[in-house]
């Protein structure tokens, strides 16, 4: 068992004493208390390995965005269950930030127990990971950019798991966008051709993915309309 | 603090520009206050420019301290607050609510009252919140809470001054109504404001409509308000059994309205099979059902989405909402969904019915048509579109049959309807609009791992004791399957994968990790009967944890206590799940004469209790029904 430093005697800060079994993130099991409590949804993820299980709908785009910023190495939700003081406590999600360790919790309007988020952010800080809370307005903000971009993730997931090998027919179509600045989707995928250019279309959301190629998903979803700009 | 205007315009130099000030529509402002401010505009504007005040005083007919006044009102206040700027030009706009300085009026100080009530509340340690714990009791129908009128609401008010040693001296006892009409207009006042409609503290769904296909799904099971019947043939009289009511699972998609696809479970709970025949029905071609009921037909055109080509069998479904049912947490369920198909599962809050209103509607939909039949339930006990409990003994008259069949007609029907929220379009065109027109994520084609969308796959183990001199066997849904396959010495204690169909478990083929056919095990003798499903499996073991029937030949056994109970109308639908499960002959769906295997002579008393609803059924059409009210 880990054991945070007891800084209790402190005169300006109440902190309670913080433990953990462990400190290797990893998912930890929704109970079935909290399953039938909460809305949950269930997503299989690509940063993360397996289905990431979250308790509400701003965490659940919250993940979204953690799966499109190229600076997220990997994620894990519901990383640790600690104690603090006599309560257990699990934040919401781990993340790995351009080789930065850092832990979030998503709270609504009311915020996180004062105490509760000065002991964990001490606990974390000494292991050198950052603790932070973050609204859930401020991942509503981008509910839009993430529902746009739920679809691809969701592609390339069931690609991933089928093995699929795009790397030839994704450098072809990186070359020709390079080649023809301005291509549009329209140009690559053809409506009439659409189940048998399976290939070109994962090949071209992996490239998305992977921000070699960009397009404006903050807006609008991905159409073939949709202009292709090279990075 | 208060702050002089001055101070704030040395503060925020960009304020000395009024045109740099939120504009106000002088438009908009009643034409006889319009004059005094536009007045006061060009009064604030000269003073700022530089003029003097008693300059610009003069020229308006003011006194200067009015001027003053009027800049102390647009920007001076409070440090911490910002300035009214133009709302404080607004002639007679009472920019803050009004706060009392002046002390109480006593008998030896008289004076007004005018905001001497909130004062008081504010003053008054724990009035306030006394008064409104009355009010908030009151809206909320609390046990302790009373149906609060003025009269009373004041008196308590004024008891609690009195218990509060509020001098006798002082306001409220020096008015001649002791505060009376302030009492009232706050208990009104406050009624309104507690009984509004509180913000959700947290997120239940977004705000945003769903305007792409497959963006969202709805999946919710409804008991279908009819009950129906069904023929049995026991010993050469046809009998017509009640049986009880089914459950229809039907997938909606949001953002078009249609119909994904249905399943009729002959059960009051279904079970995750029954989900997982769902899903197949969104990923393989629809094909309609062959039609046996005079009179129902499929009307051209209607039809699933699924069956409007391949993509459409292979769209990237976004999110499927579904409630908190026991079949919804199925590993099996949540493996379809999320690995396979890449859908993201919703569970959703427990009783919010209104998150997935979608489906609902599909439901309320159904049972108009569905009510018209009559043995229906209606919608609650006191409908009176209800059976009439003189016929409650006796066998509806529509058969099962024909209310499955009447029911795929429906549903089908519905997605070639034109709706008003669609603009006139039926679902299937928005469907066929948005594939054509705009890029719907395709899944990947099936991997063609298991041969048929009933087959499925799990782990297993081989086992075989020290001391068991029998050979290795596998441990599948209570019951030890062997067979050469897995008779091998390094298979022992070993993982292996085990692929069946899930319409016959009597035999599984067993694979090793590494996906090498090594044959296949089967069941024991006493299991080999018939065939059986997954689902009936499981009921079956269900019945022998329960001692309701014994362990050796459990298919007949089970079908023993079915027949035997056949009066009971959920054990007759058991008796048809049953057939249908061991592929007999009453599986096909016939209304008049399903099977009974031959049963030596231990059904007599069933038979005499089935007596008296033995009849010639006749053959069930919609022209049967009521007419609709």
């Amino acid at each position: 068992m880990m054991r945070g430093p007891n800084r209790a005697a402190s005169a300006l800060e109440q902190l309670a004493r913080v433990t953990t079994h462990s400190l290797v993130p990893s998912q930890q099991r929704t109970s079935l208390a909290l399953e039938t409590t909460a809305d949950i949804y269930v997503r299989r993820c690509l940063k993360f390995p397996g289905r990431g299980v979250f308790h509400s709908y701003p965490e659940y785009l919250h993940s979204i965005t953690l799966e499109i910023d190229p600076e997220v190495s990997s994620f894990v939700p519901q990383p640790y269950t600690l104690r603090i003081g006599r309560k257990p406590y699990i934040p919401d999600v781990y993340v790995v930030r351009a080789g930065q360790q850092a832990v979030i919790e998503l709270k609504g309007k009311k915020g996180l127990d004062p105490v509760i988020e000065a002991s964990a952010g001490a606990f974390f800080a000494d292991y050198g990971m950052h603790f932070s809370v973050l609204s859930n307005n401020a991942v509503m903000v981008r509910e839009q950019e993430a529902l746009n971009w739920l679809p691809l993730l969701q592609v390339l997931a069931c690609a991933n798991d089928a093995g699929l090998d795009t790397q030839a027919t994704a450098s072809t179509l990186l070359t020709r966008c390079r080649r023809f600045p301005g291509s549009t989707v329209g140009e690559i995928l053809s409506p009439a051709r659409r189940p048998t250019q399976y290939v070109e279309e994962v090949a071209l959301y992996q490239l998305l993915f992977n921000h070699q190629l960009t397009t404006d998903l903050a807006t609008a979803p991905l159409n073939y309309h949709s202009v292709l700009t090279p990075c | 603090m208060l702050i002089h205007w001055r101070d704030r315009v040395l503060g925020n130099p960009e304020l000395s520009d009024i045109s740099r000030w939120p504009f106000i529509d002088a438009t908009a402002i009643p034409q006889y206050r319009r004059q005094d401010f536009l007045r006061n505009r060009q009064i604030v504007a000269r003073v700022l420019e530089g003029e003097s005040q008693k300059a610009v005083a003069l020229d308006y007919g003011l006194t200067p301290s009015r001027i003053s006044r009027l800049l102390q009102r647009c920007l001076g206040g409070h440090i911490d607050t910002p300035p009214l700027l133009t709302t404080g030009l607004l002639p007679y706009h009472q920019c803050h609510s009004p706060t009392r300085r002046a002390p109480f009026p006593t008998l030896s100080a008289v004076g007004g009252t005018r905001t001497c009530f909130q004062a008081l509340l504010n003053h008054v340690p724990g009035l306030k919140h006394h008064l409104d714990r009355m009010i908030r009791a009151s809206i909320t129908g609390s046990r302790q809470g009373q149906n609060l009128a003025p009269k009373p609401f004041h008196a308590a008010f004024i008891r609690y001054l009195r218990d509060a040693k509020w001098p006798d001296d002082c306001y409220p006892f020096t008015h001649k109504s002791f505060a009376y009409g302030s009492t009232r207009s706050y208990l009104r006042r406050r009624e309104q404001e507690l009984s509004m409609p509180t913000t959700p503290r947290r997120i239940i769904a977004s705000p945003q409509t769903t305007s792409r296909i497959f963006q969202e799904v709805q999946i919710d099971e409804h008991l279908i308000d009819c009950a129906s019947h069904i023929g049995v043939d026991i010993g050469g009289d046809v009998q017509a059994i009640r049986l009880a009511r089914i459950t229809l699972i039907l997938a909606r998609d949001v953002a078009s309205g249609a119909y994904l696809g249905y399943v009729l479970a002959l059960t009051r709970h279904p079970s995750a099979s029954d989900m997982l025949a769902l899903l197949n029905q969104l990923v393989y071609p629809w094909e309609p059902q062959t039609l046996n009921t005079p009179g129902l037909r499929y009307t051209p055109g209607a039809v699933f989405p699924s069956a409007l080509g391949p993509s459409f069998c292979r769209p990237s479904i976004g999110i499927v909402r579904l409630d908190n049912a026991m079949a919804h947490r199925a590993e099996r369920l949540v493996v379809r969904l999320c690995d396979e198909l890449g859908a993201t599962i919703n569970f959703g809050l427990p009783a919010q019915p209104k998150a997935r209103g979608l489906i609902e509607q599909a439901f309320k939909y159904l049972n108009i048509d569905v009510h018209r039949i009559a043995s229906t339930t209606g919608s609650h006990p006191l409908d009176p579109k209800r059976e009439r409990r003189r016929h409650s003994n006796r066998a509806p008259m529509i058969s099962l049959q024909a209310l499955e069949e009447a029911i795929g007609v429906v549903l089908t029907e519905h997605n070639i309807r034109p709706l008003g929220n669609l603009g006139g379009s039926t679902p299937l065109d928005v469907m066929r609009r948005q594939m054509a027109h705009h890029l719907i994520p395709l899944r990947p084609p099936p991997l063609n791992r298991l041969p048929t969308p009933y087959h499925e796959s799990r782990t297993a183990k081989v086992r075989k004791p020290k001391a068991d001199k029998h050979a290795p066997h596998i441990y599948f849904e209570k019951v030890l399957y062997r067979g050469e396959a897995i008779n091998h010495a390094a298979l022992i204690n070993q993982t292996v994968r085990v692929v069946y169909d899930n319409r016959d478990i009597r035999c599984l083929d067993v694979l090793t990790e590494e996906g090498k056919y090594l044959g296949e095990v089967r069941a024991p003798k006493s299991w080999q009967r018939f065939a059986h499903s997954l689902a009936l499996r499981k009921r079956i073991n269900r019945h022998i944890r329960q001692h309701l029937i014994q362990r050796h030949d459990p298919l007949v056994g089970y079908f023993q206590h079915c027949l035997t109970h056949r009066d009971k109308p959920s054990i007759a639908l058991d008796l048809v799940s049953l057939c249908r499960g061991m592929n007999l002959p009453s599986a096909t769906g016939s209304s008049r004469l399903p099977t009974a295997p031959t049963l030596p002579g231990r059904n007599s008393a069933a038979r005499s209790a089935g007596s008296a609803s033995r009849t010639q059924v006749p053959i069930w059409s919609p022209s049967m029904v009521k007419e609709r009210r």
